[in-house]
């Protein structure tokens, strides 16, 4: 094809503007997934730049449809390179740092979420703002929790909204096993949130 | 700033994949974390975003035809692309006209070797003046 013939197929690639807006939509969920993954958030954020400088540099030319599997993607290997650096990184230390004790803001106290209605000197029941948030708190602790696959799997599917065809390409993994993640991770984070004594709104 | 998931093509009924929890109403929970994020955090993602943008690779071409307009030549927009289009005219013009030099120069020399033997063909000496 000539050089200077602009073909049909270019007009539908994405400009600046889409890639911007793409991006500008996906930042906020992507530093979410690195920090679930990663629970550094400078570490989350150096892997969701990186992640958006591969897209643009890379496939900043690709069509718009095509950019949410691509920079989910980038985002997943990117995260599964720190763990790479990080298992290198602390080959000697891992050894030390499993004696560690849990810390103390892992424990859930159930007698914390207790209503004494007879004690008048009790403080007043928090609101739904603040009750929301505590529960958001339980359930970002408990994906933390969850294995990497698992979390990924669900992610993907019930936050990115992709279908099990999509997750399965991105976790280059059959369709079989993101139902099998998918489900696992659910009854987990329902495990979990029943064990805290709490219940989605 | 909406930052609302894609709904899934194929999402089950939360039932079927847990009897405790949807997973929708999980979805629901972390899309309004991610909207209650600190100011530095969203500004350190803005400013990642810039960057991965400024880096954005697009394969413009130098010379573009407007295909909704039909076709028609764009005038050339940087100095590099005018040096160009300048030295690509003068290479024509200057091929043109030594081709031109060339195709000259040689019927003078047809012309010189008739002479010299004689073979000069016979409407050289016919007078059209006559006619």
């Amino acid at each position: 094809m000539l050089p200077f013939i602009r073909s049909k197929r270019s007009i539908e690639l994405s400009t600046p503007t889409e890639l911007s807006q793409f991006l500008c939509n996906a930042e906020r969920r992507a530093y979410k997934q690195a920090l679930f993954a990663v629970r550094d958030e400078h570490a989350a954020l150096d892997i969701v730049q990186d992640s958006m400088i591969k897209l643009a540099e890379k496939y900043g030319d690709k069509p718009v449809k095509e950019l949410p599997l691509l920079f989910q993607r980038i985002l997943q290997n990117t995260i599964r390179d720190y763990y790479r650096r990080q298992k290198v990184r602390n080959a000697w230390t891992t050894l030390f740092s499993s004696f560690a004790t849990k810390s103390e803001e892992d424990e859930f106290d159930p007698l914390e979420s207790l209503v004494d209605d007879d004690n008048r000197s009790a403080p007043p029941l928090p609101d739904a703002e603040l009750q929301q948030k505590q529960i958001i708190s339980r359930i970002e602790r408990a994906l933390e929790r969850l294995p990497a696959r698992q979390r990924e799997a669900f992610l993907l599917r019930y936050w990115e909204g992709m279908d099990i065809i999509e997750t399965a390409a991105v976790m280059g993994c059959t369709e079989g096993s993101v139902k099998t993640h998918c489900s696992r991770a659910t009854h987990a984070l329902a495990a979990a949130l029943k064990d805290t004594g709490m219940e989605l709104p | 700033m909406n930052i609302e998931p894609r709904l899934p093509h194929d999402r089950k009924s939360p039932n079927i994949d847990s009897p405790d929890i949807a997973p929708e109403q999980i979805a629901g929970l972390l899309t309004r974390s991610a909207e209650q994020l600190d100011s530095n955090t969203v500004a350190a993602l803005r400013r990642a975003r810039h960057t991965a943008l400024d880096r954005q690779n697009v394969h413009a071409p130098a010379f573009a035809l407007d295909a909704k307009h039909g076709f028609h030549w764009q005038l050339p927009h940087t100095p590099r692309q005018w040096v160009a289009t300048v030295l690509l005219l003068a290479v024509v013009v200057g091929s043109s006209g030594y081709w031109q030099h060339l195709r000259k120069h040689e019927m003078m020399t047809h012309l010189d070797v008739a002479i010299l033997t004689d073979d000069m063909p016979m409407e050289v000496f016919i007078d059209h003046r006559s006619e």
